[in-house]
């Protein structure tokens, strides 16, 4: 990887990250002025503030220290190595990567400073709530589909190539 | 095999490094699993005093009213009283302050 290279995806790495940080930001200001987050921006969408201990879907969510610790250095070591595989490898997947480091390094960042994660894009359908998520979550669920898809796409290309 | 081995590990990254959480704990309804029953202190039952009988019986009741009745009209009256002595001083103080309006603008 040329330092151009490095440069540029510092650059997407680093926008992912301070956007993520700023809605977060934008969000925790709102419950500091002393106003409950609660705010409907329309008929699908709503801002609700929740405080996630645990992984995807409130998973492993708790008050033990050792738990939380240890999926914290768990994310830590896979951001890591998503980070030599993105240095090491060369194409479009490296975007994606970058992506996902970005959003990764955000919600890494929220775990060591708040204890916990801030999640607050309620999207709904009626009474039929989706997961509440952050934006860090959008990067990186995009980056690890697009991932998928390359896969997919890769994989088509080899068969039809050997056969 | 190669291609489900790796799409798996794309979907294990997504769990561990997405934070998304139900609406249900944000809104409380979330058990809490934590909880010390046994750090709740036992309350004694209620049981009779010993000394219950001692115990002076209530007055009677009717009494009692009319005692009310009767304070309350004397608390209005006084309330009456002050308010007419109020008003009494209210009107000399006018008075006054009005001739000694009058005189300075004479002077």
């Amino acid at each position: 990887m040329n330092l151009k290279k490095i440069l540029l995806y510092s650059i997407l790495i680093s926008f992912v990250f301070f956007l993520d940080r700023i809605s977060k930001i934008y969000i925790i200001n709102l419950t500091e002025v002393g106003s409950n987050v609660d705010v409907y921006i329309n008929e699908y969408l709503n801002l609700y503030l929740i405080w996630n201990k645990g992984i995807a879907f409130g998973l492993f969510s708790s008050d033990k220290n050792l738990l939380y610790n240890s999926i914290t250095v768990l994310i830590f070591l896979i951001t890591m190595g998503i980070l030599i595989w993105m240095i090491r490898i060369k194409g479009y997947t490296q975007i994606f990567l970058g992506l996902i480091i970005g959003g990764s390094l955000s919600n890494l960042f929220d775990r060591i400073y708040y204890s916990a994660v801030p999640d607050f894009i309620d999207f709904h359908i009626k009474s039929f709530h989706w997961f509440v998520f952050n934006v860090a979550d959008i990067f990186i669920t995009t980056g690890v589909f697009c991932l998928i898809l390359i896969e997919l796409i890769t994989n088509n290309k080899n068969k039809n190539e050997n056969n | 095999m190669k291609i489900i081995k790796n799409i798996s590990i794309f979907f294990f990254v997504t769990l561990i490094m997405t934070s998304c959480s139900s609406i249900k704990e944000g809104l409380g309804q979330k058990k809490l699993g934590d909880g010390e029953e046994f750090l709740i202190e036992k309350k004694n039952p209620l049981v009779v005093p010993p000394d219950f009988d001692d115990l002076p019986l209530p007055k009677n009741t009717n009494n009692e009213e009319s005692n009310n009745v009767e304070t309350e009209e004397d608390i209005q009256k006084l309330f009456e009283l002050n308010f007419k002595q109020k008003k009494k001083s209210t009107v000399e103080n006018n008075s006054t302050s009005l001739e000694e309006s009058i005189i300075k603008k004479i002077k």
